[in-house]
């Protein structure tokens, strides 16, 4: 196979669930080597799409292809090379942790027993302790365990630490650095934990209702994502209504504020909001975790209970 | 890189076998109980029959459930989500690890309905567990119910593994399990042809389970001939359900007599028999009873035009039939009457009321053995020569298979002798000797149906048929009759002596009937002619008779909506084949009842597959199978189509504007593609 061949490559990959859209037409690439996040909020279709990827489920419309094969036939020698790991941490209940291993080993001729081992001693796993018996933790300790001893080349994670707490969670991380660490092994994985996310990934795609909107590398995205904030002074306040700006993510508004923040704002952006009025406008720093939370939120100017920090104030005043 | 392909594959059946095991447990308790429930309890024993053994093996039902059970647990634990996910992303086909849980599951399920049935088995061929012989062939029911049960284990894992819109509908592969039972308990005789049937049933289900498993659920994926047993399946199904909503509406709906169901309308039967007059008559009748009587003309009686005059028309008549078949001693009923599933080539029992002890003829031994219905073992021996006690065999035996043998009688045939036998005294006595050059073929002796004998009860005779005479002979062995048997009864199963002791003259009437002719077709055999002489007071034949007879008379269905349930192809099968060989005579009204209703609903269907499958825009050649099925099936086609069929969504198109199923990648109505997302502006694409 060609270096440059995507490990993981969609074209209009399409998923509905009766007459529901959980997928639609999601086109992307993998690199290679790469640590690639994948994010959305709840119910935008991540494990769909991962599902769809490997071939698990059928497509309504669309393909997708690992290591250059088509998912919904994949050979088993391409499915060794992959290993998935689902939200859930799904095992054999009734197995023992060295039972687990045992079966799981018998399918794959690359099983490393020592990578086995060592996960299962970094959570502390007892050998003789039922799959059903564990912790959360554990549970996914194991399941990793079981995922990283065939020493698969593409890694493919379906938010491996929803629902851990913030030691496993760390463990969880560290053993997969400790695995991946150096060789061509691609990461692909779904999370919500974007400290990880930053940490770790060298790209990200994003999720919003089922549509892709982002494809790029994690610094691709922070250039992208800017936020604007724009000052009034004396009586001037901001506009009831703002004007249609490309790429408008989140506005929060205050008296005399407004903060925007917008994906990659082109020329035409910029000089609208030098028409908005403002005494200043600066640009503001943004942190990744903001600029992915900005952009996962409803687009364009949201109300939520109270509209302003002014009335929220006057509002305490009263109780 | 190299799969070690055997370790894998018994990984898995282990892993199958181990979480499993819980269901096998309770499906092996549950045989357990089911099969010592079902043994014959010591005090219950009615002294009219002994012990029925072999009925302790047909475990059908039982296994059916042990097998479902099974099968669909192993699918349900693990075919949604992210458990299917940590089944299936393996480096294995799926095919593998479909084959691993069938052969685990099955191994599981021939544990838990096999072992008890050994243990009973073994249990009753130990002496003194129950009063009746023990032969291995008794278990042979047992063998094609468990395989039987196989059907059932792949229907159960289709069951659990379909992705089906209407959730009652992903029961229906179990029709095909249901119809293989059925066809096995009450059609075939043989355990060769049961096996053969039932490992058709299998294939059907496990290429339906395994095409569904490695699809994942969904129906359209799925290979060809996946897809076509998947259809079978399902149609088997609906087919049960239907015959049985069927039976419901007639039954309970529209209050018609229990029994009066034909799918294509009540039928009417016609018999001839001898009254107590003396004269020969047609009685019509139907699942109530006698109808109507009519001489041998078909002119209705006007004396028996009345109900109460109608049960009279035999009084005074005795009679008595015997085989005239050589071969005649198959065929006549359900195979729990001499097929595998019936002691008939194992031992006959003989009569036994009044008796602590029960007797059968032991074909195999060629003797009569008693066993003593208390301590359930051996008294001793009956043959030709007497009673020999104990185990101790008597010095010498009947000859031969023993023909055809009536429950209640004392009569037992063989080829060279007819010998009449008194259980209650012990004795045996020979009645009748085959002359040189005949073979006996049946005997019977008349029978007044069990009761005990009142004064007026007229003397009775019995009848011998060999291969080439009928002899009746009074029960002390004095010759009455013998007649030459009719040439154009040749093939014919049964002769029948009547005599009408109310009637001046006591008339003798030899009746020859094909049903039962093994060489016969069974319809044409209801079809074909009564052959009857009667005999002259000096015992010599006189006049005879060559009864035509209509056989079945369809009335026209009562209620259209009945006949519109019934499948086109169904009505051409049975009408035009089955009423053919009947010889049916149609009417115009039963013509027009026969098929118009079915065939205006066939249209109707028809037409409404066509327009709903355009409207899904099917492709032309499916578009035309379906419309087919409509036509062929009915009301089943259309229910399979909705069964099968995991019907698309659908959206506007945004270039024509019409609705388009979100299947096809381009429209088919204007043949554009799908449109990517609309961009929002926000978009970020790097790679």
């Amino acid at each position: 196979m060609n270096p440059e061949t995507p490990v993981i490559e969609t074209t209009g990959l399409t998923r509905y669930f009766g007459n529901k859209k959980a997928v639609d037409g999601v086109t992307m690439s993998v690199p290679r080597g790469s640590v690639f996040a994948f994010l959305g909020r709840n119910g935008s279709g991540k494990t769909t799409t991962i599902r769809l990827i490997l071939g698990l489920i059928e497509p309504t419309r669309g393909s997708s292809r690992i290591f250059g094969q088509d998912s919904q036939s994949l050979a088993p020698e391409i499915r060794a090379r992959v290993g998935y790991m689902s939200e859930t941490h799904s095992l054999y209940e009734w197995m023992t942790v060295r039972e687990c291993g045992a079966y799981q080993s018998r399918f794959y001729p690359r099983w490393n027993e020592k990578i086995f081992q060592s996960i299962a001693g970094h959570f502390h796993l007892d050998p003789r302790t039922k799959a059903g018996h564990l912790s959360r933790g554990e549970r996914a300790g194991l399941s990793l365990a079981m995922t990283l001893a065939p020493e698969p080349e593409l890694l493919i994670l379906d938010d491996p630490a929803l629902g851990l707490d913030p030691v496993a969670r760390r463990s969880l991380l560290e053993s997969m650095i400790y695995v991946t660490r150096g060789g061509s092994r691609t990461i692909f994985f779904s999370s919500h934990m974007l400290e990880d996310v930053e940490r770790v990934a060298d790209y990200i795609a994003i999720l919003d209702r089922s549509v892709l909107r982002a494809c790029c590398s994690v610094e691709t995205f922070r250039s992208s994502v800017r936020q604007f904030v724009l000052r009034y002074s004396g009586t001037s306040e901001p506009a009831a209504h703002l004007p249609i700006l490309r790429g408008l993510l989140h506005v929060r508004r205050a008296r005399q504020e407004l903060r925007l923040t917008i994906a990659s704002p082109d020329s035409a952006t910029l000089e609208k909001l030098q028409t908005l009025g403002a005494a200043s406008l600066e640009e503001a720093p943004i942190s990744f975790n903001e600029a992915i939370t900005g952009y996962l939120g409803d687009r364009g100017e949201q109300g939520f209970f109270l509209e302003d920090t002014a009335e929220l104030e006057s509002t305490r005043g009263m109780v | 890189m190299k799969m070690n392909g055997t370790g894998v594959f018994q990984a898995i059946v282990r892993k199958e076998m181990r979480e499993n095991l819980v269901w096998a447990a309770l499906g092996l308790v549950l045989m357990f109980v089911v099969l010592i429930g079902s043994l014959p309890a010591s005090d219950n024993y009615d002294r009219q029959s002994a012990p029925d053994v072999i009925r302790i093996f047909n475990i059908t039902p039982f296994a059916a459930v042990i097998a479902l059970m099974i099968g669909r647990a192993q699918i349900v634990s693990e075919n949604r989500g992210d458990k299917w996910g940590f089944l299936v992303h393996r480096p294995v086909s799926r095919s593998t690890l479909f084959w691993g849980k069938a052969i685990g599951g099955m191994a599981l399920y021939l544990g838990a309905a096999g072992f008890p049935t050994l243990c009973i088995a073994l249990w009753l061929a130990m002496p003194g567990h129950v009063a009746a012989p023990f032969d291995w062939r008794m278990t042979l029911p047992a063998v094609a119910d468990l395989i039987c049960g196989l059907v059932f284990y792949f229907a159960g894992m289709l069951t659990a593994m379909r992705n089906a819109r209407w959730y009652a509908s992903r029961t229906l592969g179990i029709g095909a399990g249901i119809i293989c039972g059925m066809v096995i308990l009450t059609q075939i005789h043989t355990l060769s042809m049961s096996l053969a049937f039932c490992a058709a049933g299998i294939c059907l289900t496990a290429i339906a389970a395994r095409g569904t498993f490695i699809s994942g659920g969904e129906y359209a994926p799925q290979s060809r001939i996946s897809r076509v047993a998947v259809g079978v399946s399902i149609a088997s199904g609906l087919a049960v359900v239907g015959y049985l909503a069927t039976v419901f509406v007639m039954n309970y709906l529209l209050e018609r007599p229990p029994g009066g169901i034909v799918l294509s309308g009540p039928s009417v039967r016609m018999r001839y028999t001898v009254s107590s007059d003396g004269t020969i008559v047609q009685t019509l009748f139907d699942e109530g009873g006698s109808i109507q009587v009519n001489d041998i003309q078909g002119n209705p009686i006007e004396k028996y035009k009345d109900a109460i005059a109608r049960k009279t028309l035999e009084s005074g008549v005795i009679e008595a039939s015997a085989s005239i078949d050589p071969d005649g001693r198959r065929g006549l009923g359900p195979p729990n009457t001499d097929g595998y599933r019936s002691t008939f080539d194992i031992y006959s029992q003989l009569e036994s009321k009044y008796s602590d002890v029960y007797w059968y003829y032991i074909q195999n031994r060629e003797l009569i053995a008693g066993y003593d219905s208390t301590s359930k073992r051996l008294v001793g021996w009956l043959g030709p020569d007497g009673f020999s006690a104990g185990n101790s065999l008597p010095a010498n035996r009947f000859h031969g298979v023993a023909q055809s043998y009536w429950h209640g009688e004392s009569l037992i045939a063989f080829t060279n002798a007819v010998y009449r036998v008194d259980v209650a005294g012990r004795r045996v006595a020979k009645v009748f000797t085959a002359p040189a050059g005949e073979s006996i073929l049946g005997a019977a002796e008349t029978s007044n149906g069990g009761m005990p004998v009142l004064p007026e009860t007229p003397p009775g005779f019995d009848v011998i048929a060999t291969t080439k005479n009928v002899y009746v002979q009074s029960l002390d062995g004095t010759p009455q009759l013998a007649v030459a048997r009719d040439p154009k009864a040749e093939g014919y199963g049964f002769v029948s002596v009547y005599k009408a002791t109310k009637a001046p003259g006591e008339p003798m009437f030899v009746l020859y009937a094909p049903e039962g002719g093994s060489k016969l077709n069974l319809f044409a055999a209801l079809a074909m002619p009564v052959q009857v002489s009667q005999i002259n007071r000096d015992r010599t034949v006189g006049m005879h008779f060559t009864l035509p007879r209509p056989g079945y008379q369809v009335r026209p269905p009562e209620m259209p909506l009945c006949a519109m349930t019934i499948p086109m192809a169904w009505t051409a099968v049975f009408e035009l084949v089955a009423n053919y060989q009947l010889n049916s005579r149609y009417s115009i009204p039963e013509m027009t009842a026969t098929w118009l209703w079915p065939g205006l609903m066939a249209l109707a269907i028809a037409a409404f597959i066509f327009a709903w499958g355009r409207r899904y825009a099917f492709a032309p050649g499916r578009l035309l199978l379906w419309t087919a099925l409509g036509l062929g099936l009915g009301p089943l086609g259309l229910a399979l189509m909705f069964s099968l069929i995991d019907w698309p969504a659908k959206e506007k198109c945004s270039t024509c504007g019409r609705m388009r199923v979100v299947t096809r990648e381009h429209c088919e109505h204007c043949s554009a593609s799908f449109p990517a997302p609309a961009p929002d502006g926000t978009e970020i694409f790097e790679l």
